[in-house]
């Protein structure tokens, strides 16, 4: 019941702000648009750079899984996982910073380069810039749902690997490669349409009009054109780009389960080869120094004491308290949503007659991956400004807007935890007639509490890094810590916008490892854990 | 469970603490919304002083809400309608004049032109001018010994050097480039942008952030305006930045103001149209906006001013051409980047 309340809800929020769009532009000409030559080389652009982010992703990916698969026993391993496994929410506006300390023309690689005599090399801005910024987010993405599958491997298939004989290259051709290979299309997929509706990274990377996005291309219609028909054409057209891949790519590969856990090390027969050894310690080694410089530049900077006055200023503290409602109340919202969309579809898929119906609540939680945010930010802020003051609904507006950008996410943790729970003790319950509260509180909620924990951990921590929602509302009164940053950036105070990115993560990691310990409290004293 | 409610009462206690409004005690003089764009309303611009003298008259309170850059301004009032809380809008300029005006939000400004002392026509009757300047790149002498003379050589110029301009459809000095562009080049524009195109480092959002790179060396030359030098040699006592002068002549740029039809202060947001042009507003304009001020002021211009580039012509464009052919210049310039 709520399930189908909620699905109706996130439908009718982005048919209304479509709707309110259309009414406010008057006309729409998606055809018109398409035919605009400029059109096409943003279309082309979109698909280009989030077709080489996912390949460069999911190709970096296979070894680097395969490398921290084998070396269970490695030092340090746990903590890259770990780091692997809240990449997806590290704020893009810290990863932007980052970026600009090691890769830009004053940054480390540059004055590596002109240390060894080899002068500057200018890369940053542009496609470069988007692509490596793309990979920092989405190899670990791809390293994990890899690595994930890798240990599902028992260990009798290692000893039979091992009483065979066989080399790293067969075990890769007949154990791990079948294993991968159907997760490849997914896991590609799932990066492809991320890159595709990426914001941020593109608006502070793209170095201007020769790498927009559709994404970026909507944001400039609806702030500094004020263009909505333009705006609203080019969102359908997004939609509908976003969506055919989708359903491409999904009917490839089944869609991977995002699953919170630890890795443990399995014992592996081509372990001990030399070759192997000096294989993953590169590919390690490199993939490491990849992911973890620009956090520790932006720490670096950060240090650096010329930025603490950020601290004095009103501007900050404002920014810190909006953040402080936003991210939690978003992920509060998003997790009960995500909840009632998934028991709707667990209980559509178990009905029998109707299972075919299940995908349609999933395809809403999907959807508001492919709307963009500030197509749908804008349509509702037009909308209410019939009724009232819409600038005074604004922190509402950042909240509704954020947990149904997170609800992708939470619906793809929380669906598969409950459709297990539910498979496994739907019949018992029926039997013992269990139902209600109880059978919430007593059978459900025991094993849900880790993912519904981890989903909330996850909506949370990316409602704390949003800027897509925040730069349509942000005003001065309502800003958050990422939109601090980027005007920081803007005014070029870097080292301020520095600290602001270490309190920024700060807060991210607080909120996970608050609300993942929640969760996980609660795995050893449930009666059937 | 316990632990998920306690935190979940600490989270909703946080978020009570944060929607209690910063200024609890606001005392009850009227508020003048003023939207304007960032570098205006910053600590250094000339936004607190001109808060400041405005306010020591008024009996009232000037609240800046700033834009992330020119043109975001405009869209902002129009996405917010007739419910916007925009008295007045401060930082559009003379190539937005005729767009601008169609949105329908904006109110004559009732301000006698014949006080106006400047080297152009103006007779606008919505748009009060408060300040201008000459688009122009700046360049560090010490870094680029021999600085192209006019456009045409910087078009010709070896790829080795490398520039850094503003994006036309959010700054008004990157629109006010691609005017220049087409005022010099008309039809032939799209060949001169993919001339230009392997020199130029990336296309920033505003101004600061080009300065900024500039600045920090990631770059030889910046589009800003000839006025700029006036800054480093006031303030850091530095004379190593210099505009290039070219021999075509330069594009100029008129920033203006207007007030809102619907202003919730229409009184209040008239006083201050007034008092744009008055030395209280003025005066901050030469040491803290770096343009030149629309009236002679008492002290005349600090001396820091007296060695500027002059251009050898101002290049403007009939504002209803550009209001006409804005986007086609705009795709123009995307499309020649693009490639």
């Amino acid at each position: 019941m709520f399930g189908l309340a909620t699905a109706l809800a996130v439908s009718l929020v982005v048919l209304c702000a479509l709707g309110a769009l259309v009414a406010e532009a008057g006309r729409v000409e998606v055809l018109a648009e398409l035919a605009k030559p400029l059109t096409r080389s943003i279309i082309r652009f979109t698909l280009w750079q989030a077709a080489l982010s996912a390949l460069i992703s999911v190709a970096l990916g296979v070894p680097l899984a395969r490398a921290l698969a084998r070396r269970g026993g490695l030092l340090g391993r746990r903590a890259l996982i770990r780091l692997s496994s809240i990449s997806l929410v590290i704020p893009s506006m810290v990863a932007v910073l980052g970026m600009v300390a090691v890769h830009g023309r004053s940054g480390w690689v540059n004055h590596l380069l002109s240390a060894l005599g080899l002068g500057r090399a200018d890369y940053l801005y542009g496609l470069t810039g988007i692509l490596l910024a793309h990979t920092f987010f989405n190899l670990p993405l791809a390293t994990r749902i890899f690595l994930n599958q890798l240990l599902t491997l028992p260990q009798h298939t290692w000893n039979l690997a091992a009483l065979y004989g066989m080399r790293p290259r067969h075990i890769f051709r007949h154990i791990e490669w079948p294993l991968l290979r159907g997760l490849i299309p997914g896991a590609a997929g799932m990066i492809f349409l991320l890159c595709f509706t990426s914001f941020a990274i593109v608006l502070t990377l793209g170095g201007g009009p020769q790498s927009t996005t559709l994404e970026v291309a909507i944001y400039q219609a609806v702030r500094f054109d004020f263009d909505l028909s333009r705006a609203v054409a080019l969102s359908l057209i997004q939609v509908a780009l976003c969506g055919l891949l989708a359903a491409g790519f999904f009917a490839f590969g089944a869609p991977f389960p995002l699953r919170p856990g630890d890795y443990p090390g399995i014992d592996r027969p081509d372990a001990g080869a030399r070759w192997p050894r000096i294989i993953d310690a590169t590919v390690i080694a490199t993939a490491s120094m990849f992911l973890l410089s620009p956090l520790v530049a932006a720490l670096v900077k950060a240090l650096a004491p010329g930025g603490w006055s950020i601290v004095a200023d009103g501007e900050f503290w404002s920014a810190l308290r909006w953040t402080l409602l936003i991210a939690p109340s978003a992920g509060l919202l998003s997790c009960l949503c995500a909840l009632s969309l998934a028991n709707l579809t667990v209980t559509l898929r178990r009905s029998g007659r109707v299972a075919g119906w299940a995908v349609v609540p999933e395809l809403v939680g999907l959807l508001t991956l492919l709307a963009p945010p500030i197509t749908l930010g804008a349509g509702l802020f037009l909308l209410f400004r019939r009724f009232t003051d819409a600038l005074s609904l604004g922190p509402a507006m950042v909240i509704v807007l954020n947990a149904l950008l997170a609800l992708a996410f939470a619906v793809r943790i929380l669906t598969p935890a409950l459709q297990a729970q539910r498979s496994r003790y739907d019949r018992l319950c029926a039997g013992l007639g269990i139902s209600g509260w109880n059978r919430w509180h007593r059978v459900l909620w025991p094993a849900l509490r880790h993912p519904i924990a981890y989903a909330l951990a996850i909506a949370t921590t990316l409602s704390a890094g949003d800027m897509g929602v925040i730069a349509l509302f942000g005003t001065d009164d309502l800003s958050t810590l990422p939109l601090l940053m980027y005007r920081l950036l803007g005014a070029y105070r870097v080292e301020q916008a520095a600290v602001v990115a270490a309190l920024l993560c700060a807060l991210c990691a607080g909120f996970f490892w608050a609300i993942e310990r929640l969760g996980a409290a609660g795995q050893t004293s449930g009666p059937y854990a | 469970m316990r632990k998920l409610f306690s935190f979940l009462r600490f989270s909703l206690w946080l978020s009570l603490g944060a929607a209690v409004p910063l200024h609890a005690a606001a005392d009850q003089r009227p508020v003048l919304n003023v939207y304007t764009y960032d570098s205006f309303e910053s600590e250094w611009g000339p936004g607190p002083i001109v808060k400041a003298a405005f306010e020591a008259q008024c009996d009232c309170e000037l609240n800046y809400v700033a834009a992330d850059s020119s043109t975001g301004i405009l869209s902002r009032v129009q996405l917010e309608g007739a419910g916007s809380r925009a008295d007045i809008v401060l930082g559009l300029d003379n190539n937005h004049l005729v767009e601008a005006k169609r949105t329908g939000l904006l109110a004559p400004h009732n301000v006698p032109l014949s006080r106006l002392q400047v080297p152009f026509e103006w007779d606008d009757s919505v748009f009060l001018p408060f300040d201008y300047g000459y688009f122009s790149f700046i360049y560090n002498r010490d870094r680029l010994a021999d600085p192209p003379a006019s456009f045409q050589e910087l078009v010709d110029a070896d790829h080795s050097l490398k520039i850094l301009i503003q994006d036309p459809r959010s700054s008004t000095p990157g629109l006010g480039l691609v005017l220049w562009v087409k005022a010099l080049y008309g039809d032939r524009a799209f060949d001169v942008w993919r001339k230009l195109s392997g020199k130029i480092v990336t296309v920033t959002r505003g101004w600061s952030e080009a300065y900024g790179l500039f600045l920090d060396g990631e770059a030889d030359m910046v589009l800003s305006y000839t006025t700029s030098p006036a800054y480093h040699i006031s303030v850091d006592g530095e004379h190593k930045y210099r505009a290039a002068a070219f021999s075509e002549g330069h594009g100029m740029q008129i920033e203006v103001a207007a007030r809102l039809a619907n202003a919730p202060n229409p009184e209040l947001a008239q006083r201050f149209m007034n008092f744009i042009i008055s030395e209280g507003f003025q005066s901050a304009i030469p040491v803290s906006q770096w343009m030149y001020p629309v009236v002679n002021l008492a002290d005349g211009l600090p001396p820091a001013y007296d060695g500027l580039v002059q251009p050898a012509a101002r290049l403007t464009l009939d504002p209803r051409r550009i209001a006409e052919h804005k986007a086609q210049w705009v795709d123009e310039f995307s499309r020649a980047l693009s490639r």
